[in-house]
């Protein structure tokens, strides 16, 4: 008996397995996605494969690291079976790590397309999501960059360089669109015209609750925005001294945010307070700052005018009425049972919200001169 | 056959844990939103009482089986049609655990393997199992992969540490309330239930003595690491998402990214759960089979594994899709019926009769 045993268990091991046996040879690996909309309303989808040929190896690559492939249809994966028809390898996205999306695509709504990159198991939630502004998404997907050897990694990377965290991008889109509060938002690049520098981060992209592209931020407005937010590791802000003609350039790292909300009588009341840490890299006034009331001079000139500055962004988001600050969300927080009455038409609400900027940043550190070396002793004012 | 105390321990913990943590936090979610990890405790402590229900209620006929003393308590009629129920519940646990786990390497590893291939060969080991070694092979099975299963928990939960924001918690307790906490409850509660099947376990303990306490400690860690589980994976996807996620914890630790390079360890989730799976699907087939051996009158148990292995299979066959094992059933079936029924109704009706009996005829207890 137990001699059959040992054979049956045996055997079991002869006929199973094979069935989802997939060797890395028969596979064409997809770094980044691109998706558009067509004239007649049907998606068209862009692959960017590695080249297995010229990956890794030390030698003279004999072509491009990369190609693209593309493919039309009424879905994401009708459009992928019809872009595997020019591949003679079977497609894998497990490590597609970016997701470009059209701008015709990004005002027509991104609900449908969404799906996909949550439900199939091979994909991961860790991807960035780019909205591709200017130019066609199959074009951007032709540039190639010089620094990487996969173009597709330019876009996570540039992402990263700009100190937002590229792999929360999606997941984060898909929590503000499913939430009652936030209208969530994208990164946007662009073409840029010089060929051999390639591409550009260009901004943020706003998107209201059918996630419908509404408007874009430029990118330092964009930048003010993502702060408010908390997902934002660093900025630099530029001071004008009244008294003096030059800029002094201030890099503000450890950014923080705090929204704080009252509700009196139907009338909100945000007060958000920003908080960095200052390093101040370039002066080109005449100010002394190996004095510490110059230094805290700087300091109050810096609060003020990115205070001032962060208000007026405030203000054009309030305008179209998508809360991408997470105003709703604090609210929600913080008065759980009056936002129940307020969320119905939360739009509104936000567009008339009186909200205060108040910026709290420590210039801690002043660099390694205190006058501008370059000034006349004449000129340096103490 | 002999189990010792650590072996129960290891048992109860490995059979508790895994599907509970996968499967009740999306269900709990959707009732309860951000305030399920309130839903988790309370649940933890209702299983505790199931916990005590069935051992109290075991040890006092410590030497039988819950088919024998049904019938030592309600004499053998009547405590054989009670068992009926349970006969239900022993085949329908069976099959809807071996549909989950075949389910599960199916959408995760090979979705292009049959599923009864899958099936068959997770129970042919079982069967191995059970007819060779019998409760002492799986027990010691249990005491081999249980501090597996833990060290694999607690890692993925240290690992996900980074990217947790407590504020997601919050507003606690406003938005669900206690309908909905208490709603939340269920299906943990539903999972809980299936400590009722170590009525069948408890008579062949080597120390009976320490039963009471070996389940519960093994109760209690459980909702502790389901408990942990909730939070974690409501301060990761927030307080909608999970309600709509398949196994937000699964989900949780394919979104495991340390320093850029412990990444993909989704792959140990899968082996724990295999491991869980395989101990679950051992013990409930051991009990099934020799529960209805004894019921039946069967002197060798092990004939019965021929029986009622194809049965399983078929009927594990039936769901006609994934969702169906862990969530219609559930509500439909388990939670209307086998919960208030098998696991709380009649173990505490064999208590009132076992204490009414024991006072008014004290002789005739042995």
């Amino acid at each position: 008996m137990k001699r059959l045993w040992l054979i049956l268990i045996l055997l079991l091991f002869l006929t199973t397995g094979c069935w989802d046996r997939r060797e890395l040879n028969d596979q064409a690996l997809i770094f980044a996605w691109g998706m558009d909309l067509n004239e007649d309303g049907s998606y068209h989808a862009t692959a960017q494969f590695a080249n297995p040929h010229s990956l890794g190896s030390s030698e003279e690559s004999t072509g491009k690291a990369s190609f693209s492939v593309s493919g039309d249809g009424n879905s994401v994966y009708e459009a992928a079976k019809d872009l595997q028809a020019k591949v003679s390898r079977a497609w894998f996205a497990g490590h597609r790590r970016v997701i470009l999306i059209g701008e015709k695509l990004a005002k027509d709504g991104l609900a449908n397309i969404l799906d996909e990159y949550s439900r199939n198991p091979i994909v991961r939630l860790r991807t960035d999501i780019l909205i591709v502004k200017g130019s066609s998404v199959e074009d951007i997907l032709e540039v190639s960059y010089p620094l990487e050897q996969l173009p597709a990694n330019a876009f996570f990377r540039i992402h990263e360089a700009a100190d937002m965290n590229p792999d929360l991008t999606l997941l984060h889109f898909i929590m503000a669109n499913a939430s009652d509060e936030n209208c969530p938002i994208l990164p946007v690049v662009t073409v840029h015209a010089n060929p051999d520098v390639g591409l550009q981060l260009w901004g943020t992209a706003i998107f209201n609750k059918d996630t419908k592209l509404v408007d874009y931020l430029p990118l330092k407005k964009g930048n003010l925005a993502q702060w408010i937010k908390g997902q934002l590791g660093s900025t630099i802000g530029t001071v004008k001294i009244p008294s003096e003609e030059g800029d002094i350039v201030v890099e503000i790292n450890h950014l923080s945010a705090n929204i704080q909300t009252l509700i009196v009588e139907k009338n909100i009341q945000v007060h958000v307070t920003l908080g960095g840490k200052g390093i101040l890299r370039e002066s080109n006034t005449h100010l002394d700052l190996s004095h510490s009331r110059n230094v805290v001079m700087v300091q109050e000139y810096l609060n003020e005018q990115t205070a001032t500055e962060v208000k007026r962004v405030v203000k054009e988001i309030q305008k179209l009425g998508t809360d991408i600050l997470g105003v709703g969300q604090s609210i929600h927080r913080q008065h759980p049972y009056q936002w129940k009455g307020l969320k119905e038409e939360w739009s509104q609400h936000f567009q008339q919200a009186k909200i205060e900027i108040e910026v709290k940043i420590d210039l801690e550190e002043t660099g390694m001169t205190g006058p501008s070396l370059i000034q006349k002793k004449s000129e340096v004012n103490s | 056959m002999r189990i010792s105390g650590r072996q129960l321990f290891w048992l109860v913990f490995s059979i508790e844990i895994v599907l509970t943590m996968l499967y009740s936090v999306p269900a709990a979610v959707k009732e309860a939103s951000q305030d399920a990890w309130i839903s988790m405790i309370v649940a933890g402590i209702i299983g505790l009482g199931f916990v005590l229900l069935a051992v109290k209620l075991s040890m006092r006929y410590p030497q039988q089986t819950f088919v024998q003393y049904s019938q030592t308590i309600l004499g053998k009629w009547a405590g054989r049609i009670i068992i009926v129920p349970y006969f239900i519940m022993w085949m329908y646990l069976n099959s809807m655990a071996l549909r989950n786990s075949a389910d599960f390497v199916y959408l995760t590893l090979f979705t292009k393997t049959p599923l009864y291939v899958i099936m068959i060969t997770l129970m042919i080991l079982v069967v191995y199992v059970v007819f060779t070694g019998g409760l002492v092979g799986i027990a010691r099975c249990g005491e081999l992969m249980g501090p597996i299963i833990l060290v694999v928990i607690i890692g993925t939960c240290l690992l996900s540490l980074n990217h947790l924001d407590w504020h997601r918690l919050t507003p606690v307790f406003a938005d669900s309330g206690w309908t909905g906490i208490m709603r939340g409850t269920i299906p943990a509660l539903a999972f809980y239930g299936d400590i009722i099947i170590f009525t069948m376990i408890y008579a062949f303990m080597s120390k009976p003595k320490q039963a009471l306490s070996r389940t519960m400690w093994g109760m209690t860690l459980s909702a502790v690491f389901v408990f942990i589980a909730t939070l974690m994976v409501i301060m990761t996807f927030g307080p909608i998402l999970p309600g709509r996620m398949w196994a937000p914890f699964f989900g949780m630790t394919r979104f495991i990214s340390v320093l850029g390079f412990i990444q993909n360890v989704d792959i140990l989730v899968v082996v724990i759960w295999l491991f869980s799976a395989f101990i679950k699907l051992s013990l409930f087939l051991f009990v099934t089979v020799y529960g209805t051996a004894q019921w039946l009158n069967i002197k060798n148990w092990r004939r019965l594994i021929w029986v009622l292995v194809p049965l399983i299979l078929v009927l594990a066959l039936l769901p006609q899709n994934a969702t169906a094992p862990v969530k219609e059933y559930v509500e439909q079936f388990w939670i209307p019926y086998v919960i208030p029924i098998n696991v709380i109704g009649i173990p505490l009706l064999l208590m009132l009769i076992s204490i009414i009996r024991s006072k008014i005829m004290p002789a005739k207890r042995s």
